[in-house]
């Protein structure tokens, strides 16, 4: 029986260029599935992970509105699913992810300092 | 062999972009040296074509464009923008110019770059309170960043290229 590879959930409060380095982590990590939570528009991230032609199972769920993100991010803390809180991670989302971080052993923040794809990569999923 | 300049970056963060006059200027010497010159402007960035009216321009391309794009080019040179992680993510030879923000965080692993080497106390200002406050848009992280400067790395980046 082959075993369903586990979805993981990957958040990323920052701008869609940002957005690039959290899908590079999808690119070398390729035997899980992902849903990624971000405020960009949900078909401009669906078309361009579609561009891309990744091999992972992405779904996306995205809101302009920090508070239903916040919402959202919380109902997977509830779900026990793997987390992970995806480079660049500075400033009030990284304050966010700390507390949340506080309640959960199923998250992972990513490094606040050095180079964004380096972060991602090294991430211990 | 061909080269794509991308002078742009979002709206909201203008101060990103290496002067419009000198992307001209490198557009006319690298047609001079006999390379095919496009331009590539995203949908915020159509204003941008009247700077570039002696080039091919590609306005509003699809990801799916963009990437046959990229993928037909030799080289792609962009400012610290959404296009230098795009291109970079399908490994396309790429020469991103950083200004006031720091390329050892968001240079992608196959990317180049290259910054002014004027000596500067507040160079890269990303992360301070100047970040993004220069007078009239354009960040002077990227002064002592010249045209001459940006043709050399080009040279060195493409003779490397052809090594392979």
């Amino acid at each position: 029986m082959i075993k369903e590879s586990k979805t993981v959930i990957l958040v990323n409060l920052w701008g869609l260029g940002d957005l690039i380095a959290t899908l590079y982590l999808i690119k070398i990590k390729k035997n899980y599935k992902y849903h990624i939570i971000t405020p960009q528009n949900k078909s401009v991230v669906e078309n361009l992970i579609a561009s891309f032609e990744i091999e992972s199972s992405v779904t996306v769920t995205n809101s302009t509105s920090r508070y239903k993100l916040a919402l959202e991010i919380i109902k997977f803390v509830f779900s026990k699913k793997l987390i992970i809180f995806t480079s660049p991670l500075s400033g009030r989302s990284r304050v966010f992810a700390s507390f949340l971080s506080l309640f959960s052993k199923n998250i992972i923040l990513s490094k606040e300092n050095g180079n964004i794809y380096e972060n991602n990569k090294y991430l211990n999923i | 062999m061909k080269i794509i300049l991308c002078p742009g970056s979002a709206e909201n963060q203008k101060f990103k972009r290496w002067p419009i006059i000198k992307f001209n200027q490198l557009g006319k010497e690298l047609l001079a040296l006999g390379y095919d010159i496009s331009i590539v402007l995203g949908p915020e960035e159509v204003y941008l074509s009247s700077s570039f009216s002696e080039f091919k321009i590609e306005q509003s391309l699809s990801f799916q464009d963009l990437k046959v794009k990229g993928l037909t080019s030799n080289l792609v040179i962009c400012n610290d923008s959404f296009l230098l992680h795009f291109f970079s993510f399908i490994e396309v030879n790429i020469l991103a110019l950083y200004g006031p923000t720091d390329s050892s965080r968001t240079l992608p692993p196959n990317a180049s770059m290259i910054t002014s080497k004027k000596p500067s106390s507040t160079k890269p200002c990303w992360g301070t309170k100047n970040y993004g406050e220069c007078s009239h848009g354009i960040c002077s992280c990227f002064e002592g960043l010249e045209v001459e400067d940006v043709v050399n790395k080009i040279s060195k980046i493409l003779d490397n290229a052809n090594i392979f």
